[in-house]
């Protein structure tokens, strides 16, 4: 009895010095499930939050979606209007292309009647200066001729005088009574030289500048040469134009004129013509 | 018995032994006795749950 006592009693305190402590573990089960709790309501509340940042984030999205799309749809209309902007600009690329085509085919005519134009030049001032020697030849020549009449003149004086002086020493010596005597000369007198025909509107007059005064010009033609009023002759220093002369007066052997479109002042012996 | 008549102990071992049993015996009860207020904290009452 004694020792099953014993027995007993050392079950008993086996069993209770090894038997788990439920206060602990229920103290430690609860401050975990406060914890769990605590920590329950706090991912609760940040749950809220981010859901309200998340609607409100939402919200903007979908006003930055509303404002993107407007803007898509204005950018999609400028694109149209870009495009046909672009078509139009490409036809007039077309049309300036032609039309670019169609100027340097131009340019190119114009080039090559400018090149015969040049040509013709080229030939005209040749001829100038060509007409312009024969016009000193002719010149030259005149002055020469005048001379040689002016000598004639003076010639056919002195044979006058000489035929009076002679007719009255015959009328002396056949005395007072004697018929008086004439004598016919056997070459007939040749009537005075006039000035040839007034040459017509379209001929080419060329002359030679004779005095330059302030604001008129004289030159060495008349109207016995066809000058006449409001005539515009063209005044060259060998191949260099001068300027343009205006006739206001026209006497026989000489003209006098406003010079116009002066590049240079004229001088005397500038050369005058009518052609250009 | 004695002869004034108060009874004697057979043995004075069994008597030693009954001691250390009833020592034995009162240790373990003074042992869960302490061990129930130190984890419980009480004796008879059975722990019921607080929520």
């Amino acid at each position: 009895m004694s020792l099953f006592s014993i027995w007993l009693c050392a079950s008993v305190v086996t069993y209770v010095s090894t038997a788990n402590n439920y206060r602990v573990m229920f103290d430690e089960e609860k401050s975990l499930n406060n914890t769990l709790v605590a920590e329950n309501t706090s991912l609760q509340r940040r749950f809220n939050e981010k859901t309200a940042l998340m609607k409100e984030l939402e919200a903007k999205l979908n006003d930055r979606i509303q404002l993107l799309e407007d803007e898509k749809s204005k950018l999609d209309v400028e694109l149209k209007n870009a495009r046909r902007t672009s078509l139009d600009y490409q036809s007039r690329v077309n049309s300036w292309a032609g039309v670019l085509t169609s100027f340097e085919r131009t340019i190119a005519n114009l080039e090559q009647s400018l090149n015969l134009t040049q040509e013709q030049l080229s030939n005209a001032h040749a001829d100038n200066i060509k007409d312009r020697k024969e016009l000193n030849e002719i010149t030259a020549s005149l002055y020469e001729k005048i001379v040689q009449m002016q000598s004639l003149e003076a010639d056919r004086r002195r044979l006058l005088e000489a035929k009076l002086s002679l007719e009255e020493q015959i009328n002396q010596l056949l005395g007072p009574d004697g018929e008086v005597v004439s004598f016919e000369p056997v070459t007939p007198e040749l009537d005075v030289a006039r000035p040839a025909s007034a040459i017509g509107a379209g001929a080419d007059l060329k002359g030679l500048i004779t005095e330059v005064g302030k604001s008129l010009v004289s030159i060495s033609l008349g109207s016995d040469d066809g000058v006449k009023k409001n005539m515009v002759f063209q005044v060259f220093r060998g191949d260099e134009f001068i300027c343009q002369i205006v006739v206001t007066n026209v006497d026989t052997s000489k003209a006098a004129g406003v010079p116009e479109l002066v590049q240079q002042s004229p001088r005397v012996g500038d050369y005058v013509t009518t052609r250009l | 018995m004695s002869p004034n008549g108060r009874r004697t102990a057979f043995n004075n071992l069994y008597t030693a032994i009954l001691a250390l049993v009833t020592g034995v015996v009162i240790a373990t009860a003074v042992f869960v006795t302490v061990k129930c207020l130190v984890d419980y904290g009480t004796i008879f009452k059975i722990v019921e749950a607080v929520r």
